[in-house]
């Protein structure tokens, strides 16, 4: 039975062993690349700046479509900032998923909005909007209410009425940078191939200092969660992300704030209704259609556009959205499994979906059966102390480097930590995030696959905070100095 | 397998190895940020110091010589880089002109140019500098090296320093722009691109227009829209030498140029009055005679939109001529090109495409003929209230509330003005169902007496809307003319009103 059971465990160390190489080997490529890149771009971005699209007329114009379930504290506030940004020409359309408290009243009553009758054209099958609100002074801004069909169903709506060749889908509770979409659109305009999906840069606003739907000072948040998701977001988004798009094979923009492209997604048939994470499930979609009908096509991600987002505050919430994500991403992988190891589909088809679907995906299991298991193979003697001990400082000081690869990059770009004491926390937190927090994040996605498995597909609400409702005082203006180095 | 001992050496290896690594990265991280706080602290001092006399060379208050007297030598990066982050204020022409003369007696603009031309540098700044007022020099290329020239990593300094030279007076910038374009990175093109947009130095056109040709006949790295956001920044004037590509072979350059045209129209229009005398004979004739009778839809539908700065009789015909078109992109670009009121005579023939067979059109010209305010409007509310086609008139419908027009029309109603036209634009909102508005501005008239008359007017079959406000009406005071609110409802038709309904 011990000839068994230490048998069991020589066969568990030996595929962890391998899939902590393979994804050890992967997460060091994407780092170099990004080192190499994201600074680079980071030069050219800080000093050329981007004025010349803000007065262009040949900047395309842009749809914001800003989904909105039960989201009365924020609403208000995001759609002013939309309406804010600096961009040549934006329409806003807000729509209120049939929300059970009073979002579309707050919207009404803070724009002055009026009911009115509009011709619906249906592009993308959705459910019918109910009422259409508009005020005729605000000619960009438009509240569309409908019952609840889920955040798919309530992006396919805006999608139908949106009037512009690019659309950008928004959280309602996110901040975008007054820049930011002149920024994602940049690429678009430079590309000489149809630019289908232009994704920036999302980070945790949780501990910086807002008003008026800005970030005024940018700071570390106070608690050691807030901060592990800080490190987690600056490495998912500055080497990930840049990482895989530099092999031309993205495949996730974050959907609270993605530029994308009206017809291709059209054609797509819009965003699926039957997953938790349109966002990937509509990246997968785009490339599967675009390279079975034979076309040209670019998706872009890009550092400097930047959206802020509030992180969940406790363990509850967190492991609710990191099921909600694994869950989705599993969906992805196997509703799009003829993609994997698929030539037809260039390096999305060869690299990021099997790196995807095997590490990401299901490495989670894997990841979680190892620390599991690891102390009983321990017990058993399949492993000598010392190598367990070495096994586990290399996997800690291996996750570091990359942390620390990563923080390296957010200090090259532009939206840095100014104050020597939060890069002191980041910098210690690049160890402490390895230590627990990574270890808990691993069985959250591991009940997501298992979700998946038993079939348990529903959508699990995180409840945000709100800015709104956690601004702090609001802190002086930055000197122009100051902001012009940020 | 390997041996335990090889294994532990590994692991002892690759242990030490990532923890030298983010030591290293940790050690990067801390000298860059004490390298850049070190900098800008310096470059402080020095623009605190040098803010003077650069700020009175530039105003013209002080000679070159004198100035570089003051400046004294500069020692290093951050000093030079608070000079010409100073002169790079000057926004006013000879400020720039003075700017430039400035930053290449400094060295500075030496310095750009090496940086992004190499070894020709020297005979590059030479013409620069030489050549002021003059065509620009035959640009020259230099294919050695350009496998690594395209790297990004050697590209970003050239075009970080061409956007520098770029910033020169441009008589000056355009020469080190047009040799940028022969380099083999495109991020150095494009920023060259960009810039003599950002310049509108006439003679760059040229150069701008075979970068147009290369990127449709031939492609080209730096993109369509890159070449035709730069192009939109000149004036009128100064696109003479577009007149031969109006007529060229391939149908998307002809395009691509009379889209240009119509974007600097569009510009230039916003900035002020904008009229036939802006364009010369030979483009008008072109436009007239060759674009608007074009074989490709597009290159029409364009010329439309250049057509509507002629204002005179020729574009007339020809705008007339082009709303008829078969093409459904033509005719709505026709559409919105005579929303001017020089084009008033042509009312009829929007009205006509009210009715198109697409959306757009229709759309397009409802917003047209509302922008012929009042005759446009006027006559877009007699066809409304008279039409049976259903799609005209909820394109109507949906624009007249857009654009808050029904509060106009219950305003001048109130006042008594236009009420046989206006009751019978309100009754056809109210029957085609467009009530939500409506009812909201009838809701807000003061007087109870003039919503009760409205709505005996309208004789409404009424929905529950205006059964509330009715009730609203007349529950406060339920005596005297309040009373008669609710009952006036249930009244059967009022013959005095037919003649609304028929207009």
């Amino acid at each position: 039975m011990r000839s068994l059971l230490v048998h069991f465990f020589d066969y568990v160390n030996a595929v962890v062993l391998v899939y902590f190489i393979v994804s050890a080997a992967v997460y060091t490529t994407l780092m170099f690349i990004s080192l190499y890149t994201v600074t680079l771009h980071s030069r050219i971005a800080r000093r050329l700046g981007y004025g010349n699209l803000g007065d262009s007329p040949v900047t395309p114009p842009v749809t914001l479509i800003i989904p909105a379930y039960n989201e009365e504290d924020a609403i208000v506030q995001t759609a002013s900032a939309m309406l804010e940004l600096n961009y040549p020409e934006k329409e806003v359309i807000v729509v209120d998923d049939g929300s059970t408290d009073h979002t579309a009243m707050r919207m009404v009553q803070h724009f002055k909005l009026q009911r009115v009758e509009r011709v619906y054209r249906e592009f993308i099958p959705a459910q019918r909007p109910l009422v259409f609100y508009l005020n005729p002074e605000i000619p960009g801004l438009l509240l569309v209410s409908k019952e609840n069909g889920g955040k798919s169903d309530a992006l396919n709506v805006g999608i139908n009425i949106a009037r512009s060749p690019y659309f950008c889908t928004v959280d309602a509770d996110s901040i975008i940078e007054k820049d930011a979409l002149l920024r994602l659109m940049a690429p678009v305009v430079h590309s000489n191939v149809n630019t289908v999906v232009s994704g920036g840069v999302v980070r945790i606003a949780n501990g910086s200092t807002m008003d008026k739907a800005m970030v005024r000072q940018i700071a570390m948040p106070k608690t050691w969660l807030e901060r592990c998701q800080v490190v987690e977001y600056i490495r998912t988004f500055l080497f990930g992300r840049p990482g895989w798009n530099s092999l031309g094979a993205t495949f996730i923009c974050s959907g609270a704030f993605c530029l994308l492209n009206k017809e291709a997604v059209i054609q797509a048939g819009g965003f699926s209704r039957d997953t938790v994470t349109e966002d990937i499930d509509m990246i997968a979609k785009l490339h599967r259609d675009l390279k079975e009908k034979g076309r040209k096509y670019r998706m872009v991600f890009t550092t400097d556009p930047v959206c802020w987002t509030e992180a969940p505050h406790d363990l509850g919430t967190l492991a609710k959205q990191r099921r909600r994500w694994q869950l989705g991403l599993m969906q992805t992988v196997m509703r799009h499994d003829k993609m994997i190891f698929n030539p037809r589909f260039g390096a999305t088809g060869m690299l990021s979906m099997p790196f995807h679907a095997y590490v990401e995906a299901l490495g989670c299991v894997i990841e979680a059966v190892g620390t599991l298991l690891l102390p009983f193979s321990l017990f058993f003697s399949s492993m000598p102390l010392w190598f367990f001990a070495m096994v586990i400082l290399l996997a800690v000081s291996y996750g570091t480097v990359l942390s620390m690869a990563s923080v390296l990059l957010a200090d090259a770009t532009v939206r840095r930590y100014p104050r020597y004491r939060d890069l002191w926390i980041l910098m210690a937190y690049t160890l402490f995030e390895n230590l627990g927090y990574r270890q808990i994040i691993t069985f959250y996605r591991a009940q997501g696959v298992l979700q998946y498995f038993t079939g348990k597909h529903k959508w699990e609400v995180v409840k945000h905070g709100g800015f709104a409702a956690r601004a702090q005082a609001a802190a002086p203006e930055p000197r122009p100095v100051e902001a012009a180095r940020a | 397998m390997f041996p335990i001992e090889f294994v532990a050496a590994f692991l002892g290896w690759m242990i030490a190895l990532t923890l030298v690594v983010a030591a290293s990265f940790q050690v990067i991280l801390l000298w860059r940020r004490s390298v850049r706080a070190r900098y800008f602290q310096r470059k402080d001092g020095a623009m605190a110091r040098l803010a003077q006399p650069v700020e009175r060379f530039l105003s013209g208050a002080a000679d070159l010589a004198s100035t570089m007297r003051l400046l004294g030598p500069l020692r290093d990066e951050a000093e030079r880089d608070a000079v010409a982050e100073m002169a790079g204020r000057a926004h006013h022409p000879e400020a720039i002109a003075r700017r430039s003369r400035l930053l290449w007696r400094t060295g500075h603009v030496h310095r750009w140019a090496e940086a992004a031309f190499g070894r020709q540098a020297d005979a590059i700044v030479q013409a620069a500098f030489a050549q002021v007022g003059t065509q620009i020099p035959r640009v020259f290329a230099n294919a050695r090296m350009n496998v690594l020239r395209r790297r990004r990593i050697f590209a970003v300094p050239r075009a970080l320093a061409l956007h520098e030279l770029g910033r020169l007076a441009p008589a000056h910038a355009s020469v080190f722009l047009a040799h940028a374009l022969r380099d083999p990175s495109v991020y150095v093109r494009r920023r060259a691109v960009e810039c003599m947009g950002e310049n509108a130095y006439p003679e760059s056109v040229p150069y701008l227009l075979e970068e147009l040709r290369r990127a449709v006949e031939e492609g080209n790295d730096v993109s369509l829209r890159t070449i035709k956001s730069a192009l939109v920044r000149f004036r009128i004037v100064d696109m003479e030498p577009f007149l031969p590509f109006f007529r060229h072979p391939t149908q998307r350059m002809r395009f691509f140029v009379i889209d240009t045209l119509r974007e600097i129209c569009h510009r230039a229009a916003k900035g002020g009055l904008l009229g036939g005398s802006a364009f010369s004979a030979a483009m008008r004739q072109v436009v007239l005679e060759d674009c608007a009778r074009d074989e490709f839809a597009d290159v029409r539908a364009r010329a439309a939109g250049v057509i509507r700065h002629f204002q005179d009789a020729a574009a007339m015909r020809a705008l007339h001529t082009l709303l008829q078109d078969e093409n459904e992109y033509v005719r709505l670009h026709s559409v919105r090109a005579c929303a001017h009121i020089f084009y008033k005579p042509l009312i009829p023939e929007l009205l006509q495409r009210v009715t198109d067979v697409r959306w757009r059109v229709r759309e397009a010209a409802v917003k047209g003929l509302l922008d012929l305010a009042p005759q446009g409007q006027e006559q877009l509310y007699h066809f409304f209230a008279t039409s049976r086609d259903k799609y005209a008139c909820e394109q109507t419908a949906e624009e007249l509330e857009s654009r808050g027009l029904i509060r106009n029309l219950v305003a001048d109603l109130a006042q008594g003005r236009a009420v046989v036209l206006h009751l019978a634009v309100c009754r056809k909102l109210l029957d085609m169902g467009f009530t939500s508005m409506l009812i909201t501005e009838l809701s807000r008239i003061a007087r109870p007496e003039l919503q009760i008359s409205f709505t005996e007017a309208l004789q409404l079959a009424p929905p529950e809307e205006v059964m509330a406000v009715l009730r609203e009406v007349a529950e406060p005071h339920p005596e005297g003319e309040h009373a008669g609110a609710l009952q006036l409802l249930y009244r059967g038709p009022q013959p005095e009103l037919a003649e609304a309904r028929t207009v």
